[in-house]
Protein backbone atom coordinates (compact mmCIF):
# COMPACT_ATOMS: atom_id res chain seq x y z
CA UNK A 1 0.00 0.00 0.00
CA UNK A 2 1.02 3.30 -1.07
CA UNK A 3 1.77 6.16 1.79
CA UNK A 4 0.15 8.90 1.97
CA UNK A 5 3.10 11.12 0.80
CA UNK A 6 3.67 8.68 -2.40
CA UNK A 7 -0.53 9.28 -3.30
CA UNK A 8 0.28 13.31 -2.77
CA UNK A 9 2.97 13.16 -5.17
CA UNK A 10 1.34 11.43 -7.48
CA UNK A 11 -2.25 13.29 -7.42
CA UNK A 12 -0.48 16.51 -7.13
CA UNK A 13 -0.85 17.56 -4.28
CA UNK A 14 1.89 20.02 -2.82
CA UNK A 15 4.27 18.46 0.08
CA UNK A 16 5.51 20.97 2.13
CA UNK A 17 6.83 21.08 5.81
CA UNK A 18 4.13 22.01 8.65
CA UNK A 19 5.03 21.26 11.55
CA UNK A 20 2.61 22.07 14.41
CA UNK A 21 4.41 20.21 17.29
CA UNK A 22 7.82 22.30 16.63
CA UNK A 23 6.01 25.59 15.99
CA UNK A 24 4.14 25.19 19.39
CA UNK A 25 7.69 24.33 21.31
CA UNK A 26 9.90 26.83 22.58
CA UNK A 27 10.78 29.40 20.17
CA UNK A 28 8.28 28.25 17.40
CA UNK A 29 6.27 30.63 15.51
CA UNK A 30 3.16 29.69 16.92
CA UNK A 31 4.52 31.05 19.91
CA UNK A 32 5.10 34.95 18.68
CA UNK A 33 3.57 34.94 15.70
CA UNK A 34 0.53 32.50 14.71
CA UNK A 35 -1.35 34.22 12.57
CA UNK A 36 1.86 34.96 9.93
CA UNK A 37 2.32 31.16 10.27
CA UNK A 38 -1.71 30.70 9.72
CA UNK A 39 -1.38 33.36 6.78
CA UNK A 40 1.56 31.57 4.89
CA UNK A 41 -0.64 27.87 4.92
CA UNK A 42 -2.79 29.63 2.73
CA UNK A 43 -0.26 29.83 -0.07
CA UNK A 44 0.38 25.96 -0.09
CA UNK A 45 -2.86 25.50 -1.76
CA UNK A 46 -6.17 24.27 -0.89
CA UNK A 47 -4.82 20.78 0.20
CA UNK A 48 -0.78 20.01 1.12
CA UNK A 49 0.63 17.37 2.69
CA UNK A 50 2.87 18.07 5.71
CA UNK A 51 5.51 14.87 6.26
CA UNK A 52 6.02 16.56 10.13
CA UNK A 53 4.94 14.07 12.80
CA UNK A 54 3.37 10.85 11.42
CA UNK A 55 2.49 12.72 8.26
CA UNK A 56 -0.82 14.55 7.58
CA UNK A 57 -2.98 16.35 4.97
CA UNK A 58 -3.97 19.60 5.23
CA UNK A 59 -6.54 21.70 3.83
CA UNK A 60 -7.03 25.27 4.53
CA UNK A 61 -10.17 25.31 2.41
CA UNK A 62 -13.91 26.09 3.64
CA UNK A 63 -15.00 23.82 0.88
CA UNK A 64 -13.36 20.72 1.46
CA UNK A 65 -12.82 21.39 5.83
CA UNK A 66 -16.93 21.27 5.72
CA UNK A 67 -17.19 17.92 3.05
CA UNK A 68 -14.99 16.32 5.49
CA UNK A 69 -16.56 17.59 9.12
CA UNK A 70 -19.96 16.61 7.23
CA UNK A 71 -19.30 12.95 7.05
CA UNK A 72 -18.62 11.63 10.19
CA UNK A 73 -18.85 8.22 9.10
CA UNK A 74 -15.87 7.92 6.50
CA UNK A 75 -13.77 11.07 8.53
CA UNK A 76 -13.90 9.59 12.00
CA UNK A 77 -12.98 11.65 15.28
CA UNK A 78 -11.44 8.49 16.66
CA UNK A 79 -9.24 6.90 18.14
CA UNK A 80 -6.93 10.47 17.84
CA UNK A 81 -8.11 13.59 16.50
CA UNK A 82 -4.10 14.21 17.53
CA UNK A 83 -3.24 14.21 13.84
CA UNK A 84 -0.31 15.90 14.11
CA UNK A 85 2.04 14.82 17.39
CA UNK A 86 4.91 12.47 16.35
CA UNK A 87 3.79 10.07 19.28
CA UNK A 88 0.52 8.50 18.16
CA UNK A 89 -1.28 10.29 21.27
CA UNK A 90 -5.06 9.36 22.34
CA UNK A 91 -7.35 11.72 23.09
CA UNK A 92 -10.27 10.58 24.96
CA UNK A 93 -11.98 13.56 25.62
CA UNK A 94 -16.06 13.06 25.40
CA UNK A 95 -18.07 14.14 22.71
CA UNK A 96 -14.92 15.29 20.93
CA UNK A 97 -13.64 11.50 20.13
CA UNK A 98 -17.13 10.18 19.42
CA UNK A 99 -18.73 9.36 16.11
CA UNK A 100 -21.71 7.94 15.31
CA UNK A 101 -24.07 6.44 16.20
CA UNK A 102 -23.55 7.57 19.59
CA UNK A 103 -22.21 11.20 18.90
CA UNK A 104 -25.48 12.31 17.70
CA UNK A 105 -27.82 10.71 19.91
CA UNK A 106 -26.06 12.05 23.14
CA UNK A 107 -25.59 15.67 21.47
CA UNK A 108 -29.66 15.16 20.85
CA UNK A 109 -30.13 15.29 24.56
CA UNK A 110 -27.48 17.53 25.63
CA UNK A 111 -28.72 20.26 23.14
CA UNK A 112 -31.66 21.69 24.81
CA UNK A 113 -29.31 22.56 27.69
CA UNK A 114 -27.11 24.89 25.86
CA UNK A 115 -30.18 26.00 23.59
CA UNK A 116 -30.16 30.04 23.39
CA UNK A 117 -33.02 30.16 25.21
CA UNK A 118 -31.41 27.99 27.85
CA UNK A 119 -28.64 30.18 28.53
CA UNK A 120 -30.23 33.62 28.15
CA UNK A 121 -31.39 33.53 31.86
CA UNK A 122 -27.30 33.19 32.88
CA UNK A 123 -27.14 36.86 31.66
CA UNK A 124 -27.68 38.79 35.14
CA UNK A 125 -24.92 36.10 36.66
CA UNK A 126 -22.48 36.86 34.15
CA UNK A 127 -22.51 40.56 34.28
CA UNK A 128 -22.66 40.62 37.97
CA UNK A 129 -19.17 38.47 37.98
CA UNK A 130 -17.81 41.14 34.91
CA UNK A 131 -18.70 43.54 37.41
CA UNK A 132 -17.23 42.26 40.11
CA UNK A 133 -14.15 41.88 37.90
CA UNK A 134 -14.00 45.68 36.91
CA UNK A 135 -14.67 46.46 40.22
CA UNK A 136 -11.68 45.14 41.81
CA UNK A 137 -9.49 46.59 39.44
CA UNK A 138 -10.41 49.80 42.08
CA UNK A 139 -8.18 52.78 41.70
CA UNK A 140 -5.31 51.55 39.40
CA UNK A 141 -4.59 52.63 36.04
CA UNK A 142 -3.19 49.68 34.61
CA UNK A 143 -3.94 45.72 34.50
CA UNK A 144 -3.39 42.84 32.70
CA UNK A 145 -6.25 42.13 30.69
CA UNK A 146 -6.02 38.22 30.54
CA UNK A 147 -5.19 37.71 34.51
CA UNK A 148 -7.19 39.91 35.89
CA UNK A 149 -10.11 39.84 33.69
CA UNK A 150 -10.46 37.46 30.23
CA UNK A 151 -9.45 34.51 32.41
CA UNK A 152 -11.04 34.57 35.21
CA UNK A 153 -14.53 35.70 33.48
CA UNK A 154 -15.05 32.02 32.70
CA UNK A 155 -13.24 30.36 35.21
CA UNK A 156 -15.61 32.02 37.77
CA UNK A 157 -18.78 32.16 35.62
CA UNK A 158 -18.34 28.88 33.78
CA UNK A 159 -17.47 26.66 36.46
CA UNK A 160 -20.65 28.02 39.09
CA UNK A 161 -22.88 27.60 36.38
CA UNK A 162 -21.34 23.76 35.67
CA UNK A 163 -21.58 23.56 39.64
CA UNK A 164 -18.27 23.81 40.64
CA UNK A 165 -17.23 26.09 43.55
CA UNK A 166 -14.60 28.91 42.85
CA UNK A 167 -12.11 29.11 45.79
CA UNK A 168 -9.35 27.68 43.31
CA UNK A 169 -9.98 29.54 40.35
CA UNK A 170 -6.04 29.68 39.02
CA UNK A 171 -6.02 26.24 39.62
CA UNK A 172 -9.24 25.69 37.59
CA UNK A 173 -7.79 27.88 34.47
CA UNK A 174 -4.56 26.32 34.16
CA UNK A 175 -6.11 22.68 34.49
CA UNK A 176 -8.46 23.52 31.40
CA UNK A 177 -4.91 25.31 29.79
CA UNK A 178 -3.35 21.95 30.07
CA UNK A 179 -6.68 19.96 28.80
CA UNK A 180 -6.25 22.10 25.85
CA UNK A 181 -2.32 21.98 25.27
CA UNK A 182 -1.14 18.63 27.17
CA UNK A 183 0.04 16.30 24.10
CA UNK A 184 3.81 15.59 25.06
CA UNK A 185 3.20 12.12 25.95
CA UNK A 186 0.23 9.93 26.92
CA UNK A 187 0.92 9.69 30.05
CA UNK A 188 1.28 13.43 30.81
CA UNK A 189 -2.19 13.43 28.36
CA UNK A 190 -3.80 11.38 30.70
CA UNK A 191 -3.01 12.62 34.11
CA UNK A 192 -4.43 16.34 33.23
CA UNK A 193 -7.56 14.29 32.26
CA UNK A 194 -7.69 11.99 35.35
CA UNK A 195 -7.29 15.45 37.01
CA UNK A 196 -10.08 17.37 35.95
CA UNK A 197 -12.52 13.48 35.46
CA UNK A 198 -11.51 13.53 39.27
CA UNK A 199 -13.04 16.58 40.12
CA UNK A 200 -16.13 16.54 37.54
CA UNK A 201 -16.52 13.08 39.06
CA UNK A 202 -16.63 14.36 43.08
CA UNK A 203 -18.79 16.63 41.51
CA UNK A 204 -21.67 14.42 40.07
CA UNK A 205 -21.38 12.21 43.32
CA UNK A 206 -22.55 15.07 45.28
CA UNK A 207 -25.25 16.58 43.20
CA UNK A 208 -26.51 13.02 42.72
CA UNK A 209 -27.33 13.46 46.37
CA UNK A 210 -28.13 16.73 46.81
CA UNK A 211 -29.04 18.44 43.06
CA UNK A 212 -29.29 22.30 42.70
CA UNK A 213 -29.60 24.94 40.54
CA UNK A 214 -26.87 23.94 38.19
CA UNK A 215 -25.81 22.21 34.99
CA UNK A 216 -24.72 19.35 36.70
CA UNK A 217 -28.01 18.33 38.41
CA UNK A 218 -29.20 19.82 35.05
CA UNK A 219 -27.16 16.56 33.60
CA UNK A 220 -28.31 14.29 36.26
CA UNK A 221 -31.98 14.75 34.63
CA UNK A 222 -30.73 14.05 31.13
CA UNK A 223 -32.56 10.86 29.61
CA UNK A 224 -30.68 9.01 26.63
CA UNK A 225 -33.51 6.95 25.84
CA UNK A 226 -35.16 6.88 28.62
CA UNK A 227 -32.20 6.17 30.68
CA UNK A 228 -30.25 8.31 33.25
CA UNK A 229 -26.48 9.05 31.67
CA UNK A 230 -23.79 7.07 32.80
CA UNK A 231 -21.36 7.89 35.25
CA UNK A 232 -18.44 7.68 32.36
CA UNK A 233 -20.92 10.06 30.16
CA UNK A 234 -21.29 12.56 32.64
CA UNK A 235 -17.67 12.57 33.64
CA UNK A 236 -16.92 12.85 29.70
CA UNK A 237 -19.61 15.66 28.95
CA UNK A 238 -18.31 17.26 32.66
CA UNK A 239 -14.50 17.12 31.49
CA UNK A 240 -15.10 18.45 27.66
CA UNK A 241 -16.99 21.36 29.41
CA UNK A 242 -14.61 21.78 32.44
CA UNK A 243 -12.00 22.59 29.59
CA UNK A 244 -13.84 23.86 27.01
CA UNK A 245 -15.76 26.71 28.97
CA UNK A 246 -12.58 28.49 30.05
CA UNK A 247 -9.35 28.84 27.52
CA UNK A 248 -10.88 29.52 24.51
CA UNK A 249 -13.47 32.45 26.08
CA UNK A 250 -10.81 34.29 27.97
CA UNK A 251 -8.17 34.19 24.81
CA UNK A 252 -10.79 35.22 22.48
CA UNK A 253 -11.39 38.10 24.48
CA UNK A 254 -8.21 39.17 24.85
CA UNK A 255 -7.47 38.96 21.45
CA UNK A 256 -10.95 41.42 21.10
CA UNK A 257 -9.87 44.08 23.40
CA UNK A 258 -5.79 43.59 21.50
CA UNK A 259 -7.03 44.29 18.33
CA UNK A 260 -9.84 47.25 19.76
CA UNK A 261 -6.57 48.77 21.54
CA UNK A 262 -4.39 48.70 18.52
CA UNK A 263 -7.78 50.06 16.16
CA UNK A 264 -9.52 52.76 18.46
CA UNK A 265 -11.49 54.15 15.59
CA UNK A 266 -13.33 50.17 15.65
CA UNK A 267 -13.23 50.66 19.43
CA UNK A 268 -15.09 54.04 19.59
CA UNK A 269 -17.54 52.55 17.28
CA UNK A 270 -19.00 49.88 19.74
CA UNK A 271 -18.82 52.33 22.19
CA UNK A 272 -21.04 54.61 20.51
CA UNK A 273 -23.16 51.63 19.61
CA UNK A 274 -22.58 48.50 21.66
CA UNK A 275 -25.65 46.94 19.62
CA UNK A 276 -22.08 46.23 16.92
CA UNK A 277 -20.82 43.91 19.39
CA UNK A 278 -22.50 40.86 17.81
CA UNK A 279 -21.31 41.40 14.33
CA UNK A 280 -17.54 42.84 15.92
CA UNK A 281 -17.39 39.49 18.15
CA UNK A 282 -17.87 37.24 14.94
CA UNK A 283 -15.45 39.57 12.93
CA UNK A 284 -13.15 39.02 16.27
CA UNK A 285 -13.35 35.33 15.71
CA UNK A 286 -13.26 35.01 12.30
CA UNK A 287 -9.60 36.61 12.47
CA UNK A 288 -8.24 35.62 16.01
CA UNK A 289 -9.88 31.99 16.89
CA UNK A 290 -7.35 29.97 16.23
CA UNK A 291 -8.29 26.79 17.24
CA UNK A 292 -10.91 23.69 17.26
CA UNK A 293 -11.29 19.96 15.94
CA UNK A 294 -7.77 19.51 14.72
CA UNK A 295 -8.27 16.77 12.62
CA UNK A 296 -10.05 13.64 11.37
CA UNK A 297 -9.21 10.23 10.85
CA UNK A 298 -10.40 8.02 7.36
CA UNK A 299 -12.19 5.63 8.48
CA UNK A 300 -12.60 3.55 4.29
CA UNK A 301 -11.03 4.54 1.22
CA UNK A 302 -11.93 7.86 -0.19
CA UNK A 303 -10.58 10.90 -2.21
CA UNK A 304 -10.56 14.59 -1.65
CA UNK A 305 -10.22 16.96 -4.42
CA UNK A 306 -8.88 14.12 -6.79
CA UNK A 307 -6.11 13.04 -4.37
CA UNK A 308 -7.01 8.74 -3.01
CA UNK A 309 -7.03 8.49 0.55
CA UNK A 310 -6.75 5.05 2.54
CA UNK A 311 -8.13 4.30 5.39
CA UNK A 312 -6.15 5.78 8.65
CA UNK A 313 -4.92 8.43 6.65
CA UNK A 314 -5.11 12.01 8.81
CA UNK A 315 -6.26 15.42 7.96
CA UNK A 316 -5.51 18.47 9.54
CA UNK A 317 -7.95 21.34 9.04
CA UNK A 318 -6.26 24.52 9.25
CA UNK A 319 -9.34 27.04 10.06
CA UNK A 320 -8.02 29.91 10.94
CA UNK A 321 -6.58 29.93 7.52
CA UNK A 322 -9.44 29.32 5.93
CA UNK A 323 -11.20 32.13 7.81
CA UNK A 324 -9.05 34.69 7.51
CA UNK A 325 -8.20 34.20 3.84
CA UNK A 326 -12.06 35.04 3.17
CA UNK A 327 -11.75 38.43 3.31
CA UNK A 328 -8.68 40.85 3.36
CA UNK A 329 -9.72 43.17 5.93
CA UNK A 330 -11.17 43.39 9.27
CA UNK A 331 -14.47 45.03 9.79
CA UNK A 332 -16.62 44.95 12.83
CA UNK A 333 -20.05 45.19 10.74
CA UNK A 334 -19.45 42.58 8.49
CA UNK A 335 -22.55 40.57 7.97
CA UNK A 336 -23.11 38.06 6.36
CA UNK A 337 -19.81 35.96 8.00
CA UNK A 338 -20.05 32.56 7.99
CA UNK A 339 -17.04 31.75 9.89
CA UNK A 340 -15.88 28.57 11.32
CA UNK A 341 -14.83 29.24 14.60
CA UNK A 342 -16.93 27.33 16.52
CA UNK A 343 -16.71 24.80 14.10
CA UNK A 344 -18.52 22.70 11.62
CA UNK A 345 -20.53 19.44 10.98
CA UNK A 346 -21.96 17.73 14.26
CA UNK A 347 -19.11 18.37 16.25
CA UNK A 348 -20.27 22.31 16.55
CA UNK A 349 -19.11 23.59 19.97
CA UNK A 350 -21.76 22.98 22.06
CA UNK A 351 -21.49 26.14 24.03
CA UNK A 352 -22.00 28.43 21.15
CA UNK A 353 -24.69 30.42 22.80
CA UNK A 354 -23.37 30.33 26.05
CA UNK A 355 -19.62 31.69 24.51
CA UNK A 356 -21.74 34.35 22.69
CA UNK A 357 -23.29 35.74 25.09
CA UNK A 358 -20.58 35.74 27.94
CA UNK A 359 -18.22 37.64 25.26
CA UNK A 360 -21.14 39.80 24.67
CA UNK A 361 -21.71 40.67 28.04
CA UNK A 362 -18.05 41.10 28.98
CA UNK A 363 -17.43 43.38 26.15
CA UNK A 364 -20.33 45.79 26.64
CA UNK A 365 -19.38 45.95 30.56
CA UNK A 366 -15.25 46.51 29.83
CA UNK A 367 -16.73 49.29 27.18
CA UNK A 368 -18.75 50.94 29.48
CA UNK A 369 -16.54 50.99 32.49
CA UNK A 370 -13.27 51.53 30.54
CA UNK A 371 -14.06 52.99 27.41
CA UNK A 372 -9.67 54.35 27.23
CA UNK A 373 -7.64 52.36 27.58
CA UNK A 374 -3.89 51.08 25.41
CA UNK A 375 -0.90 48.25 25.83
CA UNK A 376 1.27 48.93 27.39
CA UNK A 377 4.89 50.26 25.95
CA UNK A 378 7.13 47.65 24.64
CA UNK A 379 4.15 44.67 25.09
CA UNK A 380 4.78 41.66 22.84
CA UNK A 381 2.47 39.37 22.58
CA UNK A 382 3.38 35.51 23.45
CA UNK A 383 0.99 32.71 22.79
CA UNK A 384 0.67 29.33 24.56
CA UNK A 385 -0.07 26.70 21.44
CA UNK A 386 -1.67 23.64 22.25
CA UNK A 387 -5.33 23.15 20.63
CA UNK A 388 -5.42 26.97 19.99
CA UNK A 389 -2.39 29.71 20.24
CA UNK A 390 -4.24 31.52 23.40
CA UNK A 391 -2.41 34.74 24.44
CA UNK A 392 -0.49 34.28 27.82
CA UNK A 393 -0.76 37.92 28.70
CA UNK A 394 -2.30 41.52 27.87
CA UNK A 395 -1.05 44.39 29.77
CA UNK A 396 -3.15 47.70 29.57
CA UNK A 397 -3.20 51.16 30.99
CA UNK A 398 -5.94 53.36 31.04
CA UNK A 399 -6.13 56.99 31.08
CA UNK A 400 -8.35 56.71 33.89
CA UNK A 401 -9.29 54.32 36.56
CA UNK A 402 -12.71 52.17 35.80
CA UNK A 403 -15.59 54.48 36.18
CA UNK A 404 -18.64 53.22 38.38
CA UNK B 1 -40.31 31.98 -2.91
CA UNK B 2 -39.71 29.84 -0.34
CA UNK B 3 -37.20 28.79 2.07
CA UNK B 4 -36.17 25.26 3.24
CA UNK B 5 -33.32 23.92 5.47
CA UNK B 6 -31.78 20.69 5.53
CA UNK B 7 -31.99 19.03 9.30
CA UNK B 8 -29.38 16.73 8.23
CA UNK B 9 -26.79 19.31 8.09
CA UNK B 10 -28.54 22.11 10.36
CA UNK B 11 -26.54 22.01 13.60
CA UNK B 12 -27.98 25.47 15.33
CA UNK B 13 -25.38 28.07 14.53
CA UNK B 14 -28.11 30.29 14.42
CA UNK B 15 -26.92 32.54 12.09
CA UNK B 16 -29.70 32.75 9.95
CA UNK B 17 -32.56 33.48 12.91
CA UNK B 18 -29.94 36.61 13.54
CA UNK B 19 -29.78 37.55 10.06
CA UNK B 20 -33.41 37.44 9.48
CA UNK B 21 -35.38 36.97 12.52
CA UNK B 22 -38.54 37.19 10.86
CA UNK B 23 -38.25 34.14 8.71
CA UNK B 24 -36.10 31.58 11.17
CA UNK B 25 -36.98 30.70 14.69
CA UNK B 26 -34.50 28.72 16.83
CA UNK B 27 -36.74 25.72 18.28
CA UNK B 28 -35.97 24.38 22.05
CA UNK B 29 -32.93 22.41 21.13
CA UNK B 30 -31.10 25.58 19.53
CA UNK B 31 -32.01 24.26 15.89
CA UNK B 32 -33.61 26.23 13.08
CA UNK B 33 -36.62 26.18 11.64
CA UNK B 34 -38.56 28.08 8.68
CA UNK B 35 -41.20 30.35 10.51
CA UNK B 36 -43.16 31.36 7.28
CA UNK B 37 -44.67 29.35 4.00
CA UNK B 38 -43.66 32.28 1.22
CA UNK B 39 -41.03 35.08 1.41
CA UNK B 40 -42.67 38.05 0.40
CA UNK B 41 -41.01 40.16 -2.19
CA UNK B 42 -39.17 42.82 0.29
CA UNK B 43 -37.41 39.77 2.54
CA UNK B 44 -35.82 38.17 -0.60
CA UNK B 45 -33.01 39.84 -0.28
CA UNK B 46 -32.23 39.26 3.63
CA UNK B 47 -33.71 35.91 3.00
CA UNK B 48 -30.78 35.41 0.99
CA UNK B 49 -27.99 36.57 3.14
CA UNK B 50 -29.23 34.19 5.36
CA UNK B 51 -28.38 31.44 3.16
CA UNK B 52 -24.80 32.81 2.41
CA UNK B 53 -24.58 33.24 6.18
CA UNK B 54 -25.24 29.55 7.20
CA UNK B 55 -21.66 27.92 7.59
CA UNK B 56 -22.72 24.84 7.13
CA UNK B 57 -24.59 25.63 3.79
CA UNK B 58 -27.85 24.09 5.08
CA UNK B 59 -30.45 26.65 3.97
CA UNK B 60 -31.60 26.44 0.04
CA UNK B 61 -33.92 28.95 -1.72
CA UNK B 62 -36.35 27.09 -3.59
CA UNK B 63 -37.83 30.05 -6.54
CA UNK B 64 -41.83 29.71 -8.06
Amino acid sequence: MSSMEERAGEAGVPIRVFDVEAEGGEGGRFTTDPYGLWDELAEYGPLFYSPAGRGFFVTTDTKMMKSVLQDPVTWSSKPSTMTFTTEPLELHMGLVNDDPPEHPEFRRVLNPLFSPQAVQPLEPRIREIATSLIDAIGSRTECDFFDDFSSKLPALFFLEWLGLSNDDTERMFRLAVQGTSEFSSQEARDAVDNEINGIVSELFSDRREDPRDDLASELLRVRLDGQPLTQKQLVDIGNVTFIAGQETTATTLACAIMHFAQHPDQRQQVIDDPSLIPTALDEIMRVYFTGGPVGRNATKDTEIDGCPIKKGDRIFFARCTADRNAYPDVAIDRWPNPHSAFGLGPHRCLGIHVARLEMQVALEEWHRRVPEYRIADGFEPKYHSGFLQSLTALPLEFSAPPSA
Amino acid sequence: MRIEIDQTLCQGHTMCARTAPALFEVDDSGFSQVRVDEVSPEQEAVARDAVTNCPEGAIAIVEG
